[in-house]
C-alpha cells in the first residue's frame, strides 16, 4: 500500500514539474512537430494545417509567452520584460504584430509554400509561436477592455471571412490541397468564428458559469509559473 | 510618457514591418494564391525549361530544345486519368484545331508531359495523344526519361501534383507557352483554348 502511495506521489510531483514547465514542454512539442513525420502528418489536409497543427504551435508560443509575464521578479527574463515593456503599452505593438502573422499565414499562398517547403514551413512555426502566441500572452495581459472587445470582433471577422472564403471559393485556391478539403476548412473556420462569438458573448450576456473575473485573474503576476 | 513614445514608434515599426512582409508575401497585394504567382512570374521572369531527355510516343529520346518547332504549348497529364482530364484532353483537341495551319507548317507543337512515367510509355502517349484517330500533325506527347527527373519537370513549369484520393492525382492545371529560345514565358488557363492560342499568336 505504501509502495503505491509513495508511487502516486512521485507521479503527481512529475506531473506538477511538467506543468512548471509547460511552456518548454510545449515549444519542445512544436519542434516535434516540425520533425518530417508529423509534419507531413500535420500538413496532410488543409483542415489539419489550419485547425490542428497552427492553433498547436500557437498555443505553444503562448505557453512561452505566459511564462516570459510571470517571470519572478529580479530574474532575466522579468529584467528584459519590463524594457521590452515600455514599448508594448496597453499591448499595442504585440498585438500588431499578432494581427499581421495571424493574416499572412491564412493566405492560400502561404499555406501551400509551408506545405511545398521545409525553410518556408520552419519560418511558419518560428513565427507563428513567436510572432502570434507569445505576443499575445505578452500583450493580452496589458489590453484595456475596450480594446480586448475590439480584438474579439477582429479575430471573429477574420476567421468568419476567410472561412467564407474558402468554402465559397469555385476553384481549388491551394494546389496542395482538392477542393472538398478547403471547403471543409472553410466552414470549419466560419465554425470557429461562431463558436468563438459564443464563448466570448456568454459571460456578458447570461453570466458567468462559476469562476471569478477573467481580467483580474490574467493581471495577477505572482510568478506562480516559472 | 516615454512609454506612450516608444510604443507609438515600436507599434508604427512594426506596423510598417507587417506591410512590408505582406508586400513581399503577395507580389505587391496581387497574388494570394501560388497559382496568381507562378503564372505572374512566367510572364515577369521568363525561365529556361529543363534541358532533360523525354521519351516521346514515338519511342525517340528528345529534349523540348531538339524539336523543330518555333514555339511550343506544354502541359501536364497522366494517362490513366479518366475524370478532370477528359475536359483537358477535348480543350488540347480544340487548341490544335486552332492552330491546325501554323502546325501542319511545323510553326508550334502541343506537348503533353506525363508526370507518370513508370506507366505512361511510349505505347500508352500513343493511345493518348490519338484519341479521336490517328494524332494531328504537332500533336506530342513524352514522359521524362528518367522518373527522378519528374520533380525538375514539375518545378520548371511550377505544377502541384497531389492524390485526389480516389486512386488518381490532381493537379493545378495550366497550358505553358514555351519560346523559340525553349524559355516559359506564359502560362494560361487549360480550359481555355482560345486564350491560350491569343496569347501565343501576339507572340510570334
Amino acid at each position: 500500500m505504501m509502495v503505491h502511495l509513495d508511487r502516486l506521489r512521485a507521479v503527481v510531483r512529475a506531473a506538477a514539474s511538467l506543468t512548471r514547465r509547460l511552456p518548454l514542454v510545449s515549444l519542445l512539442l512544436a519542434v516535434l512537430l516540425l520533425l518530417p513525420p508529423l509534419r507531413a502528418f500535420g500538413e496532410a489536409t488543409m483542415v489539419r494545417q489550419m485547425l490542428v497543427q497552427m492553433p498547436l504551435i500557437v498555443l505553444a508560443g503562448w505557453c512561452a509567452g505566459r511564462a516570459w509575464v510571470r517571470a519572478p521578479e529580479g530574474s532575466r527574463a522579468a529584467r528584459l520584460r519590463s524594457f521590452a515593456d515600455s514599448f508594448n503599452r496597453a499591448g499595442a505593438t504585440g498585438i500588431v504584430i499578432a494581427s499581421f502573422t495571424m493574416i499572412l499565414w491564412m493566405l492560400p499562398r502561404s499555406l501551400d509554400a509551408a506545405r511545398l517547403s521545409f525553410g518556408i514551413d520552419a519560418l511558419k512555426f518560428a513565427s507563428l509561436a513567436f510572432g502570434l502566441g507569445l505576443p499575445v500572452a505578452w500583450s493580452w495581459v496589458r489590453c484595456p477592455p475596450i480594446a480586448r472587445a475590439v480584438i474579439h470582433v477582429e479575430v471573429i471577422a477574420t476567421l468568419a471571412r476567410f472561412g467564407w472564403g474558402f468554402a465559397a471559393a469555385d476553384e481549388r485556391l491551394c494546389a496542395s490541397y482538392l477542393q472538398g478539403d478547403q471547403e471543409r476548412a472553410g466552414m470549419l473556420l466560419v465554425a470557429a468564428a461562431l463558436a468563438w462569438a459564443v464563448v466570448v458573448a456568454w459571460r456578458p450576456l447570461f453570466g458567468g458559469l462559476g469562476g471569478g473575473k477573467p481580467a483580474a485573474k490574467a493581471d495577477r503576476r505572482d510568478g506562480a509559473i516559472a | 510618457m516615454v512609454g506612450m513614445a516608444r510604443t507609438l514608434g515600436a507599434s508604427l515599426v512594426a506596423l510598417a514591418a507587417g506591410l512590408a512582409v505582406t508586400w513581399a508575401a503577395t507580389d505587391g497585394f496581387t497574388a494570394f494564391t501560388l497559382e496568381t504567382a507562378r503564372r505572374a512570374a512566367a510572364l515577369a521572369h521568363p525561365a529556361p525549361v529543363p534541358a532533360l531527355p523525354l521519351r516521346f510516343a514515338d519511342g525517340q529520346l528528345r529534349r523540348l530544345a531538339d524539336l523543330p518547332e518555333q514555339w511550343l504549348l506544354v502541359d501536364f497529364v497522366y494517362t490513366r486519368c479518366t475524370s478532370l482530364c477528359l475536359a483537358q484532353g477535348s480543350a488540347d483537341a480544340r487548341t490544335m484545331e486552332l492552330l491546325a495551319s501554323e502546325a501542319a507548317q511545323g510553326r508550334v507543337a502541343l506537348v503533353s508531359i506525363s508526370f507518370d512515367p513508370d506507366h505512361d510509355d511510349p505505347a500508352a502517349l500513343r493511345a493518348f495523344i490519338a484519341r479521336d484517330g490517328a494524332a494531328p500533325p504537332g500533336r506530342l506527347a513524352a514522359a521524362p526519361a528518367a522518373t527522378q527527373d519528374v520533380a525538375r519537370w514539375l518545378d520548371a513549369f511550377g505544377v502541384v501534383v497531389i492524390d485526389d484520393g480516389a486512386g488518381g492525382y490532381a493537379h493545378n492545371e495550366a497550358i505553358g507557352i514555351v519560346d523559340p529560345d525553349r524559355r516559359l514565358v506564359a502560362l494560361i488557363d487549360a480550359g481555355d483554348p482560345e486564350a491560350a492560342v491569343a496569347a501565343l499568336r501576339v507572340r510570334w
